[in-house]
């Protein structure tokens, strides 16, 4: 009986230990992350409310309001985009968007010719790491001389920035690959196509993500650069536009619009990572 | 399933002539003369260094000898030769993590064997190595001897006509070897294959041979080939008591020392790895 009773007393100390922890580790993944931004937020205000600077600092209420006035709009037929996102935030993913792939489909593929290929990589390593040095930035000018004042040249400059970490990760990662995967290939007379498409690409693709989270990145700072000048639209042109006009609330809510698509694109990019590469995880979890 | 009985092509056999191999004016291989019968285990035994690795390559066609040829079948081999399947040492990276155990298995087959009868073929050397159920695992999610037995399963699903094996238990421990060994002799016995295996394991070497091509040290050439009169089926402890076992591994072990073989009397009492 007794022991009855001990027992059940035993299993409610450890529910309520449960719980205690349950509820803590809720508080420390929801909250603990909240309390930066949340002092940041302030900050911000504090700032707002400065004599001097608060002129040129709107306060963060404020800038949401205008934020959700500019960029979202009520009508299915715009997509509930607000006015300014369809003249500029639009323009500017899609500008973003061309380069990122073009990129992509350049820095993986010619990674792929130059990792498989020891002398065409020794052959234009010296135009890679040149390309690679070069601040992108100081080529605006370059561009716009080449390729005019349309989208063109806004796209290639943000392709030029951001396929180096595209191309040397996807280098790295064929070289990596390593000749017992070679052998097997060999052996068993697997069709170059299959190695290729199975083999090759696979084998590099934790490498070559590795360079396309660095270029997600990149190809944001690059879309703003390339429309600081010359250019009609724009969340970069945006920027320029409102700081001229004083248009200091204005100003602001693109800071919180360019926060937000980077952050959406980095979760997506999360996402999609944890798919292809879940057996990469497997094999590292394997070994720690 | 009857009328579905595999048709497995005879074994093939394979003769060296007189490989030798040289990188630049490092002699790894002198001169290697040796036949590997059909339908028989041979296998391949030598110090450390002494270009097994380089041997298995060229036997394969991976690499080509600096002289001499490699027959299989009777003909010289230009290139890997058709019916020859391998185990790699190293199942990690031989087999591709971002397959499925089915997939990694299916692989080779994917050019030249219509789909039906791939899965037929994945499902048959999986369960010839003990595998069945386990098709839809990723590599990763195995243990040592079962990543190994899918390398196995995935060169039998190639219906080989020879089955070459690169140090193929250095990796896993010593109750998986033991299994894995028996594992290859009741394959080998029951799809008639001819099996080339290459180990520094002197037991190993003794306990699945029918024949065992001792090698020398670097430049290698061929110290001795021994014909193992063991009785099959064999056992991991009976057959290993036998005084023909004890004998066979003593004589073994000395020449891989180097040292005159007076009468082949007595088992040394020391470690019975070579190099390593």
């Amino acid at each position: 009986m007794s022991a009855i009773v001990q027992n059940k007393t035993a299993v409610a100390g450890s529910r309520t230990r449960t719980r205690a922890w349950s509820a803590r580790s809720l508080v420390s993944s929801l909250l603990l992350p909240l309390i930066v931004p949340a002092l940041l937020v302030l900050l911000w205000w504090m700032g707002s409310q400065s004599e001097v600077k608060g002129l040129f600092i709107a306060p963060p209420l404020d800038v949401l309001d205008r934020t959700v006035s500019d960029f979202l709009s009520p009508h299915p037929g715009d997509f509930f985009l607000g006015e300014v996102a369809r003249n500029d935030l639009v323009p500017s993913l899609w500008r973003a968007t061309l380069g990122f792939w073009l990129a992509l489909v350049v820095g993986v593929g010619l990674g792929i010719v130059l990792g498989l290929r020891p002398v065409l990589a020794a052959l234009f390593q010296p135009l890679v790491h040149l390309g690679r040095s070069l601040p992108t930035p100081a080529l605006i000018g370059v561009f716009f001389l080449l390729f005019g004042t349309g989208d063109w040249p806004k796209v290639l400059l943000i392709a030029f920035g951001v396929v180096w970490p595209i191309l040397f990760n996807t280098i790295d990662g064929v070289q990596g690959i390593g000749m017992a995967r070679a052998h097997v290939a060999a052996v068993f007379k697997i069709p170059s196509r299959d190695v290729l498409f199975r083999i090759v690409l696979p084998g590099a693709a934790p490498k070559i993500f590795a360079g396309i989270r660095v270029a997600l990145s990149l190809s944001l700072i690059m879309m703003v650069i390339s429309e600081l000048q010359k250019a009609k639209n724009g969340l970069g042109y945006l920027l320029v536009y409102d700081q001229r006009n004083f248009d200091y609330p204005g100003f602001w809510t693109v800071l919180v619009v360019l926060a937000v698509v980077g952050i959406v694109l980095n979760v997506i990019m999360i996402q999609i990572e944890r798919r292809v590469l879940a057996w990469h995880r497997g094999v590292t979890a394997q070994h720690d | 399933m009857t009328e579905h009985k595999t048709e497995r092509s005879a074994p093939a056999s394979l003769e060296l002539e007189g490989i030798s191999k040289v990188y630049g004016t490092n002699r790894a291989i002198d001169d290697i003369s040796a036949k590997v019968p059909a339908g028989e285990v041979t296998v391949i035994v030598g110090p450390s260094g002494a270009g097994k690795t380089t041997l298995l390559r060229i036997i394969s066609g991976l690499d080509t000898p600096t002289t001499g040829r490699v027959l299989f079948d009777g003909s010289a081999i230009k290139g890997v030769p058709d019916g020859l399947a391998m185990v790699f040492q190293d199942y990690s990276r031989s087999l591709f993590p971002w397959m499925r155990v089915e997939d990694n298995v299916a692989f080779p087959l994917r050019r030249g064997v219509e789909k039906g009868e791939r899965r037929r073929r994945v499902l048959e050397a999986l369960q010839a190595v003990g595998l069945e159920g386990k098709e839809r695992l990723y590599p990763w999610q195995m243990s040592g001897g079962m990543q190994q037995r899918v390398a196995i399963a995935r060169a039998l699903a190639c219906q080989p006509r020879l089955l070459v094996m690169d140090e193929p238990y250095a990796s896993v421990d010593a109750q998986t070897r033991a299994e894995l060994e028996d594992l290859l002799l009741t394959i080998q016995a029951r799809l008639n294959v001819t099996v080339l295996v290459v180990t520094h394991d002197i037991d190993e070497s003794v306990y699945l041979a029918d024949n065992i091509i001792v090698m020398s040290k670097a430049p290698s050439t061929v110290a001795e080939v021994i014909q193992v009169g063991l009785a099959r089926p064999r056992d991991q402890i009976a057959t290993k008591e036998e005084s023909e076992f004890v004998h066979v591994r003593a004589h073994v072990l000395r020449l891989l020392r180097g040292e005159s073989d007076p009468a082949m009397t007595s088992a040394p009492e020391e470690s019975l790895e070579v190099g390593a």
